[in-house]
């Protein structure tokens, strides 16, 4: 089956979000890796290190769908549009964040090691959250 | 053995999915759209990203469900999880896109423990009669026995007769397995 | 069907007896029968004649309808007894059903067995260019060859053309006139030869011919084209999954072995791949009954069909 490459091509908007998610990851202890993808599963960029056995591409059609999950049970709730959900393991928190701007829909996915709880790893994604979303409106 | 009540539809993105499950649903369906960055691939407001969710309400207490995998190939992984005890699936193909040929085939693979049962219904829409011909010898050469039909999703009483058949299969399964 | 009975020169009480006798014999008769009173027009007709030693007789009259429009209706006559006993009435009145059933199959053409086959062979030898016409020059169906399949133009759909077929003994074969093509229903050639399969008498040896095998299709039918039905449904079913015989699929699908045997020779008229094996001893391949859970399964599946075919109609 055909599989199409990137459709959110612009490269400098690519790499604005990836400078966004290195300093991020950079500044905060604690912090796995963050991934980036469209809200249809899209890979667009990721801080996860380049001998790691995680496919960036299941990765992000995972995160798209799991935000999607979030969105339909928040609904189904009678509950407005999920902003982002939480995934509990024994090593670590995932936090998944959905962002719209009037032209972009994105999922943030950040991986935090076991020691994170909840509270830092809210605030330490909710700082990218931030970045992202100003970079979004910029770039409209 | 469970009692199955779950009915898939399959196939790739554009094929009508969504519709179909929302054209037989007795509620509205419940869905996971989210906007389609690739309209190169397919030329849509939305696509769906995890599943589709639709039910059919029967005389008594029970209904039958009806479940729509994403169909971009990114979200493979996904549809096992959704796939989960299906009694059958219907395999919607849309012939007026590029390589649909090939991605008839894929989905079949794709979903083997169903095709390997008969299981499988192929319903293309968007098709002529020479594409159909095309479609039965593909699916014969391939040595796939399965039943073929030409079904626009976005009817009843077409959709109808893919689940008519889904059925008849499964009786016959139940009653010859032994 | 309604019958008319009638009387001709009977007093009013001998009106009020017949009467009388007719609601007697209802239900031992087949047709519905009604007197109509004193009248010539009748189906059956009880008429007074003088008889030559003095005592009286009745005279029966039967019409024979062979078709209400013709002027040549035969007429039978019976001679009975008078007075008529109810016996004697019921003995005429099933004359009559005889006479008239007899003759209905004979007149209204419904092919037999044989006419059935020689029609599908004659149908199935049809090629492009070929018309088929009616005894009164009357075209029924033009075919035309598109995309490698022979398709019949036709001002009846299918299953009409089929009736209209078997109908009618005298078809004739002649060329397709120019604007066929614009005859509103279209449909290829097997949609028509599966269809008048599907109503075929079965001929007594068929049945032999069938036994002693195990049966699979290598296909399902097209049913874009093909007609469908419950039964067609699980027959495909059936023998796509796996090769059954002819008792083994009836009675898997409760029916009749005629209907198995006919599904199979459609099959094999529209070109599907069946193939066959002889039966090597007996195999068990049927489970007995279905177990509770199996039951309960299946009663969701009719469920569900039910709903369906009632969010169709
Ligand atoms: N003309 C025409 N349009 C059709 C037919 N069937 C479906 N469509 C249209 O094609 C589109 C199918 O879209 P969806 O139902 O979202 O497709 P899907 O299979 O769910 O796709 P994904 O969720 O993206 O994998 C809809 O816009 C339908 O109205 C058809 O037979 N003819
Ligand atoms: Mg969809």
């Amino acid at each position: 089956m055909t599989d199409s490459s990137n459709p959110l091509n612009s490269n400098t908007l690519k790499a604005a979000f990836r400078e966004a998610l290195k300093s991020a990851t950079k500044g905060s202890s604690g912090m796995e890796f963050l991934l980036m993808a469209t809200s249809d599963g899209y890979a667009l960029c990721d801080t996860i290190s380049d001998g790691s056995n995680i496919n960036r591409d299941s990765l992000a059609a995972m995160a798209a769908s799991f935000a999607g999950i979030s969105d339909g049970l928040a609904s189904q709730s009678n509950k407005p549009a999920a902003n982002g959900s939480i995934i509990e393991t024994n090593a670590g928190l995932l936090v998944c964040k959905q962002l719209k701007s009037n032209r972009h829909e994105v999922v943030l996915l950040g991986a935090f090691e076991q020691s994170t709880n909840h509270g830092i790893a809210l605030w330490s994604l909710n700082k990218v959250v931030s970045d992202v979303l100003a970079i979004l409106e910029n770039y409209n | 053995m469970q009692i199955q009540n779950k009915v898939l539809f399959i196939g790739p993105m554009g094929a009508g999915k969504t519709t179909a499950i929302q054209t037989l649903s007795d509620d509205v369906a419940a869905s996971t759209e989210v906007q389609n960055s690739n309209k190169e691939m397919f030329n849509k407001e939305t696509t769906t990203v995890a599943m589709d969710y639709g039910a059919i309400q029967l005389d008594d207490n029970q209904r039958i469900h009806l479940y729509g995998i994403p169909g971009q190939k990114h979200f493979e992984p996904v549809w096992p999880v959704v796939a989960k005890g299906a009694i059958g699936a219907i395999l919607l193909v849309n012939a007026s896109q590029p390589n649909w040929q090939q991605d008839t085939l894929y989905f079949i693979k794709a979903f083997d423990m169903l095709a390997k049962s008969n299981s499988i219904l192929v319903a293309a829409n968007r098709i002529t009669d020479e594409q159909h011909d095309e479609l039965a010898e593909l699916l014969d050469q391939q040595g796939y026995c399965l039943p073929l039909l030409t079904t626009d999703p976005r009817f009843h009483d077409e959709l109808v007769l893919a689940l008519n058949i889904l059925i008849a299969n499964l009786e016959i399964e139940i009653s010859i397995d032994d | 069907m309604a019958l008319i009975l009638g009387t001709y020169g009977f007093s009013p009480y001998e009106r009020k007896l017949i009467q009388e006798q007719l609601k007697v014999i209802d239900s031992k008769v087949a047709c519905q029968w009604m007197y109509a009173g004193e009248t010539t027009e009748a189906a059956l007709l009880l008429a007074k004649k003088p008889c030559h030693k003095g005592t009286q007789a009745v005279q029966v009259r039967l019409y024979k309808p062979v078709d209400k429009n013709s002027e040549s209706r035969q007429t039978h006559y019976i001679d009975a007894e008078w007075p008529l006993r109810i016996f004697g009435l019921l003995d005429i009145v099933q004359q009559t059903e005889k006479i008239i059933n007899n003759n209905s199959a004979a007149q209204s053409g419904t092919a037999t067995t044989n006419e059935t086959a020689a029609l599908i062979k004659k149908l199935t030898a049809l090629k492009s260019g070929n018309a088929i016409y009616q005894l009164n020059n009357q075209l029924l169906a033009a075919l035309t060859e598109e995309n490698r399949r022979t398709f019949i133009y036709s001002r009846l759909p299918v299953s009409a053309l089929g009736d209209a077929l078997r109908k009618n003994k005298h078809i004739e074969i002649g060329n397709a006139v120019d604007n066929a093509t614009q005859l509103p229903h279209k449909y290829p050639l097997i949609a028509l030869l599966w269809d008048l399969e599907l109503e075929a008498d079965l001929p007594a040896s068929d049945l032999s011919q069938w036994e002693q095998r195990r049966y699979s299709l290598g296909q399902w039918p097209d049913f874009k084209w093909l007609r469908t039905g419950d039964n067609v449904l699980r027959l495909s079913a059936a023998f796509t999954k796996r090769p059954l015989s002819i008792q083994e699929a009836a009675t898997l699908l409760k029916i009749e072995p005629g209907a198995v045997i006919r599904f199979l020779k459609a099959c094999t008229t529209v070109g599907l791949r069946i193939t066959d094996t002889r039966i090597r001893g007996a195999q068990a391949r049927l489970a007995a009954s279905p177990n509770e859970q199996q039951g309960k399964q299946l009663s969701l599946l009719s469920s569900l069909r039910k709903r369906l075919k009632m969010a169709f109609s």
